[in-house]
């Protein structure tokens, strides 16, 4: 449960959200694209703003329809919220199809690209995650023969080929070895200079590697916002947290 | 576990080597045709007075029949018990659905029985027993198949691909009808073969509501046909001679090499939507 969180994450920076487990992390880091109302039972009060430079947009409907200050911030639906916020999660979720199919079929149904486009796009998507050059002649055999860094590489690809505005990850290296974790953290700095990036991350060192902006959550709330030029240890930080 | 398991095995080739020994020796034209000529009797150019052909086209006929009627109802039932009901419509539902499984064919054939006596005096004076109304019971019967095959095959699709969908903008429905149901096919096609097994093999339900000993071949919906289970079990009660005897082993035999046909084709369905979905080439065919 979250309660009286009030955050800001700045444009094509990596922010790091580190706890203990059950602290809330990826409750909040849920809350951004409304994936908790995925779960029965959950509830949210108050509001998400997203902010694209020109427009402001409110992402949860407000109940209370004479709310000027929810009047002034075009309301956005979900498939544009989720659209323009993309996901990465902990474990890589492939479909059961073909490599090609995974990026192609969110972006037919969902991005309602050409089908002209749709090759382009799909190349586009698995250069940007380093991939292309290992799988380009493999498109159409089953995802689920990748690699587990292959496959979380592809699930990136899925995500960055609808061209989102922010990226959540969902601790996006706790499955993977080291090396691949090593290209996923080298992968996501390239991104964060187009990308806003807000991840979770259970590495402290990790965190301290990767994330501009670091905050700690404890209990359902933030405690503590970090700079990275505050430079805190990894000990110093394991004993915020 | 091992004794056991040997124990079905045997069971199975016990039964497959004796319907084999008795039915095979009786497989010819005759059994089929009797002494009409085969290809006038295939292509109704002539009338069929004996052998099994009628029968076996009239299963088909039943079988199909009760599948357009069964088809899309009980694997649309599946999917909103799956993806769409409340839970206290689940539970309503799952209760229906539980009670209508339990109900025995030969009371499903008394109700369709019971329907016709009732049009008769009511809506329909003309209604009678016929394929339809047998193949409207049968649908009855497997639908419980159907439906808890196709729930359990959506509800087996792992959440985390459902989650990646939706976090992808995927709406509910295309989450459930381009995700999860091409992931659920291979469930949802094993409850349609147990259905049509299940249609093709029933007696109770058919000797009520329309098949007949001697029909020819299956003319309308609203006419009465022969079927191989009832033909099976007319002709054991009431053989005379040996030759009757072997045609009962010889359509029991048909029968079995009907639904070894439908688990074949089964199997070719879900290995043609794995190759075509799926972009995998079938370990069988590497």
């Amino acid at each position: 449960m979250l309660h009286d969180i009030t955050v800001q994450f700045l444009r094509h920076n990596i922010s790091v959200l580190v706890g203990r487990s059950g602290s809330g992390k990826t409750t909040l880091l849920r809350s951004i694209n409304r994936l908790n109302e995925e779960f029965d039972g959950c509830t949210t009060k108050g509001q998400v703003y997203f902010s694209t430079g020109d427009k402001c947009h409110a992402l949860y409907p407000d109940p209370d329809q004479h709310n000027l200050t929810h009047q002034k911030h075009d309301p956005l639906s979900l498939t544009k919220l989720r659209l323009q916020v993309g996901m990465l999660f902990q474990t890589p979720n492939v479909f059961p199809v073909s490599v090609y199919k995974n990026i192609a079929l969110p972006l037919a149904l969902v991005g309602h690209c050409p089908k002209a486009e749709v090759q382009e796009r799909v190349r586009q998507a698995l250069q940007l995650v380093g991939l292309w050059t290992e799988i380009q002649d493999s498109l159409h055999k089953s995802a689920h023969r990748l690699s587990g860094g292959q496959q979380q590489r592809l699930c990136l690809a899925r995500a960055l080929a609808l061209r989102p505005e922010v990226l959540l990850l969902d601790e996006p290296t706790a499955s993977l070895d080291v090396h691949a974790s090593r290209h996923i953290e080298d992968l996501l700095i390239s991104l964060a200079e187009k990308y806003t990036i807000i991840m979770v991350s259970h590495s402290l060192t990790q965190a301290r590697r990767l994330g501009q902006k670091i905050m700690v959550c404890t209990q359902g709330e933030i405690t503590h916002h970090l700079d990275k030029h505050e430079q805190l240890s990894t000990q110093e930080l394991e004993a915020l947290v | 576990m091992g004794f056991s398991a040997l124990l079905v095995l045997g069971c199975i080739a016990t039964l497959v080597f004796f319907l084999l020994s008795k039915g095979w020796p009786a497989w010819n034209t005759q059994l089929f045709f009797g002494n009409t000529n085969p290809l006038d009797a295939i292509l109704g150019r002539a009338p069929l007075w004996e052998g099994i052909w009628s029968a076996f086209m009239g299963t088909l006929c039943l079988i199909a029949a009760t599948m357009a009627l069964v088809l899309l109802p009980g694997i649309g039932c599946g999917i909103f018990l799956a993806e769409y009901a409340s839970p206290a419509w689940n539970k309503r539902l799952s209760t229906a659905i539980d009670l209508l499984a339990g109900a025995p064919s030969i009371v499903m054939g008394l109700f369709g029985f019971t329907l016709i006596l009732f049009l008769r005096r009511t809506f329909l004076p003309e209604a009678n027993t016929c394929l339809l109304l047998a193949a409207g019971c049968l649908s009855l019967l497997v639908t419980p198949v159907l439906v808890v095959n196709t729930r359990e095959a959506l509800e087996a699709v792992p959440r985390s691909i459902k989650l990646a969908a939706s976090s992808l903008g995927f709406s509910k429905n295309q989450i459930v009808f381009r995700v999860a149901l091409p992931m659920a096919v291979g469930g949802i096609v094993s409850g349609a073969i147990l259905a049509m097994g299940r249609s093709a093999e029933d007696t109770a339900v058919i000797m009520l509501t329309g098949a007949v000993a001697n029909a020819g071949l299956p003319s309308s919906l609203l006419a009465k046909f022969e079927a191989l289970p009832f033909t099976i079990y007319y002709t054991m009660a009431h053989y005379q001679t040996q030759e009757e005897l072997n045609l009962a082993f010889g359509a029991a035999l048909l029968l079995l090499l009907l639904a070894t046909v439908m688990v074949i084709l089964a199997k070719g369905l879900e290995l043609g939507h794995q190759y075509f979905w799926q972009g995998e080439v079938p370990s069988v065919l590497q």
